[in-house]
């Protein structure tokens, strides 16, 4: 090492942050070095008169308000450990396969389902379906695929209606095959055709299928399983399944507006809880203490890798709101405690979501004004969750 | 003796005692880190109660990536800079005020006497002349005990900035602590009865 390399390491060696071997070669050196002698004397010098300052030892006090915070924050997380998400799901979604195929089978012969009705062989007993899967659980009934036009925006409705024949047609001898494929469609809603939703729509619809999906996790193919391979998915399946599997609540309300607004509702909080997540449940009202304890938020910058995805969102609202020029100097923070979506936060009085939100998970980031009013009020950032980017701001109350 | 970042993973799991434990570990190291920073005991003890209560907070998403130490202090000392923003915002004294420096001199404690020959308030004194982004390097080496690498990454500077803000800053205090008359030598008695 050269000179300047070994009195870079100095600081190192002083700190004890060297490796033996380098240590004892930057000792060496120092103390055939004159200057690199007397600057590690100098910085060995500094810490022995500053080591007499000692730490100073914190209030015993505000503990107790830690580890009750933290029994607090237990509570909700335990059994969340013990009841993984999907564990949670698997009985609810088990049992109703349980129920429908049970029932299937117990009226299975008694009283085909009406497309196997159609098929004269069905109608003697002969077809070779009949029994393997009626009314399997995966594949809708043809009174839920007749409902998928209404429900449907024109554009699509066409295509539904194709898309429902067809799977009438097919399902007279293909009954197995149907509820294979749309075992397959559950797994992979994208490529489904005939969705000629909006594609805010879709993305809606695809992430609710996901959070169905994550509801009722390896569940079809316990069905599917003694089904021979399909070749093509019906087209109709994708909303009377979704909703077979879990009734939006207010999908009603909403049912008009786009195929998926009921799936889009089941991104309202009570569903979300059942999908098990405590942390949402734990934080969906949080006291006015806590809130007040939420204000706080680091900067952002620095942080370790390990930062929470709350920190992170306050970081990137940050940096929006600095590119829009707004001074969030000495203004509070509050961010919310979990990402939002829509609905959620629309429940909250008084607030105007923008449009883009729809459907999106986000942290609401604001930067509220408890004491005197800056110029220009508020202003609340939306900071899509997972990804991390802004997606709207609102500015004022 | 069971690591941080275990005791991190019993708190998640819901063990209460775990964070009891990381509490005990790191409130000192931390309001010391956060008092010296703000230089004002009240907000020390407000921040140092906040940052643990991030830790509650956060603890769902917390991942063994990076120390339990190096992110405690993070969050400490990002809650701080918010705080000192605040104050500034309320026209209240900012973090590097030159009447902290008085404050912290003057500041009368039971062990005063017991200390020698007024060296800790000297100390003090020479402490808070550090500008902030020194001094907390030099906490942050000195007081919490972080390596210079952790240090970068608590404070977002490559570890090079690091080492030279803990360089000028040793440079600062031993040229303070010489116009006022202290040496190592005249240190010897405090160096030996402190902690650290």
């Amino acid at each position: 090492m050269t000179h300047e390399e070994l009195r870079d390491r100095l600081l190192d060696l002083a700190y004890g942050e060297l490796a033996p071997r380098e240590a004892r070669e930057v000792e060496e050196h120092a103390a055939s070095c004159e200057a690199c002698r007397a600057e590690l004397a100098s910085i060995r010098g500094t810490r022995q008169v500053m080591s007499a300052l000692p730490v100073e030892p914190a209030p015993q006090g505000p503990e107790r308000i830690l580890v009750a915070a933290a029994r607090e924050a237990a509570r909700g997380r335990a059994p969340r450990r013990a009841w993984p998400r999907w564990l949670w799901a698997a009985p609810v979604v088990g049992a109703s396969l349980a129920a429908v195929v049970a029932v299937s089978l117990r009226l299975g012969p008694v009283r085909p389902p009406s497309a196997a009705r159609e098929d004269p062989d069905a109608l003697r007993g002969e077809s070779p379906y009949a029994m393997q899967a009626p009314a399997a659980p995966a594949a809708p009934p043809p009174a839920a695929a007749e409902a998928t036009p209404r429900e449907a925006p024109e554009a699509s409705a066409k295509g539904a209606a194709a898309a429902r024949d067809e799977a009438r047609a097919t399902a007279r001898k293909e009954a197995p095959r149907r509820a294979e494929a749309e075992r397959r469609f559950a797994t992979a809603p994208d490529e489904a055709p005939g969705l000629a939703a909006p594609s805010r729509e879709r993305e809606a619809g695809a992430a609710a299928e996901r959070n169905l999906q994550r509801a009722a996790p390896a569940a079809p193919p316990s069905v599917a399983s003694a089904a021979p391979p399909a070749a093509t998915p019906p087209a109709a399946a994708p909303a009377p399944q979704l909703r077979a599997l879990r009734p939006a609540p207010g999908a009603g309300a909403t049912a008009d507006a786009a195929p998926y607004a009921g799936a889009v509702g089941s991104f309202a909080p009570a569903p979300e809880q059942d999908l098990g997540e405590p942390g949402a449940r734990r934080e969906a009202a949080p006291s006015p203490a806590r809130r007040a304890k939420a204000a706080l938020a680091p900067a952002g910058e620095g942080v370790s890798r390990a930062v929470p995805p709350a920190d992170r969102a306050v970081a990137v609202a940050l940096a929006h709101a600095r590119r829009l020029g707004f001074d969030t100097a000495g203004l509070p923070i509050e961010p919310t405690d979990r990402p939002l979506t829509w609905e959620a936060w629309r429940s909250e009085p008084g607030a105007t979501p923008p449009a883009a939100l729809a459907g999106r998970r986000f942290w609401v980031v604001v930067f509220a004004p408890g004491g005197p009013r800056p110029p220009g009020g508020a202003l609340t950032v939306f900071v899509e969750d997972g990804t991390f980017r802004p997606l709207a701001e609102l500015r004022g109350e | 003796l069971e690591s941080d970042e275990r005791l991190m993973l019993r708190f998640q799991a819901g063990d209460v005692q775990a964070f009891e434990e990381l509490v005990r570990r790191h409130r000192t190291p931390v309001f010391s880190f956060l008092l010296r920073l703000t230089g004002d005991r009240g907000r020390a003890e407000d921040l140092c109660q906040e940052t643990f209560l991030r830790v509650v907070k956060a603890a769902d998403g917390w991942e063994p990536r990076a120390t339990f130490r190096t992110w405690v202090f993070a969050l400490a000392r990002n809650l701080a800079i918010d705080e000192a923003r605040r104050q500034a915002f309320r026209r209240v004294e900012p973090l590097d005020d030159p009447a902290r420096e008085a404050q912290a001199s003057e500041a009368p404690g039971p062990d005063r006497a017991a200390e020698g020959a007024l060296l800790r308030p000297k100390l003090e004194a020479a402490l808070a002349a550090l500008p902030g982004e020194q001094r907390e390097v030099f906490l942050l080496r000195e007081h919490a005990g972080l390596r210079f690498a952790e240090i970068a990454e608590v404070t977002g500077v490559p570890e090079n900035t690091v080492k030279s803000r803990m360089r000028y800053a040793l440079e600062a205090l031993r040229a303070r602590l010489e116009a006022l008359g202290i040496g190592p030598d005249s240190a010897g008695a405090g160096a030996r009865s402190a902690s650290r």
